[in-house]
């Protein structure tokens, strides 16, 4: 669902790649309670960018949102929280200004 | 009080009503958020009823945003921001048990995270292997709650 890497996705929950492949095979079923819990907000956020029209790995990887860090890099950072305000913004509709107000901004300039 | 006879899930309309079935002996209430405000915690004593869940939370926030604004979504922002302020409020009570007293708490949360460790190829803790990430506890709250946890076990108190 993110298009990252086994690679990339072990390093958000510091584990091996290997241990990675394991969860997804289903051969290693036991993460421990954190990283259990680190898969579901992971998991719901990708399923909120997959409700909008955004490239999801493209996003996670090259779109700075603070302090130039890319998404990735907040979540490798843990954190989630900015990652998650920022993809509450995706996607959204650009509200037409109303020309009578950008009349009124402009009188009192 | 008693909610709107006929009211039920997914708890559509009444959006300044925040919906609490089964609250007292089985029996189904509501809350006016209208009427909800901050008060002392001594005011609370032997007045506590229930406590939110985390899903709990995140419905508040979802009813919150919708009778304020008519927002319809329940975005992933809103558990992200339930499962901050519960784990926050987990890690205070954990501190004042271990502490006796709230002082140092909020200082303690602003201090800089040692960072989570790595795991071996069996899953097992590597000690030591902690990167730090540069930034405080207070904004790593929701996805390493267990590793402050952890590191505020071993803080020695104020």
């Amino acid at each position: 669902m993110s298009g990252l890497s086994d690679d990339q996705l072990a390093e958000l929950f510091k584990i091996q790649r290997e241990t990675y492949c394991r969860w997804r095979l289903g051969t290693l079923s036991n993460p421990r309670v954190g990283n259990r819990r680190r898969l579901g907000l992971l998991l719901s956020l990708l399923e909120e960018l997959a409700h909008r029209q955004v490239n999801i790995k493209d996003w996670l990887l090259n779109a700075p949102i603070t302090e130039r860090l890319t998404p990735y890099e907040l979540l490798e950072r843990g954190r989630i929280s900015e990652v998650a305000f920022a993809a509450a913004s995706l996607g959204e509709a650009r509200v037409a200004r109303d020309p009578r107000i950008a009349d009124c901004t402009s009188t009192f300039r | 009080m008693r909610w709107p006879a006929a009211w039920g899930p997914p708890w559509s309309g009444y959006y300044d009503l925040a919906p609490l079935p089964g609250l007292l002996n089985g029996e189904d209430y509501v809350a006016k958020l209208g009427e909800a405000c901050p008060v002392p915690t001594a005011a609370l004593d032997g007045q506590r009823i229930a406590v939110l869940t985390v899903e709990g939370l995140e419905a508040l926030f979802h009813r919150l945003a919708m009778n304020s604004l008519r927002f319809p979504e329940t975005p992933m922002r809103y558990s992200v921001e339930a499962a901050r302020v519960a784990h926050e409020v987990d890690l205070w009570e954990r501190w004042i048990t271990k502490c006796g007293i709230e002082d140092g708490f909020q200082e303690w949360l602003d201090e800089l995270f040692e960072g989570q460790p790595r795991e071996d190829a069996v899953g097992s803790v590597i000690a030591g292997s902690q990167q730090p990430t540069g930034g405080p506890r207070r904004g790593v709250l929701a996805w390493n709650y267990e590793e402050l946890c952890a590191e505020l076990d071993a803080t020695a108190c104020p």
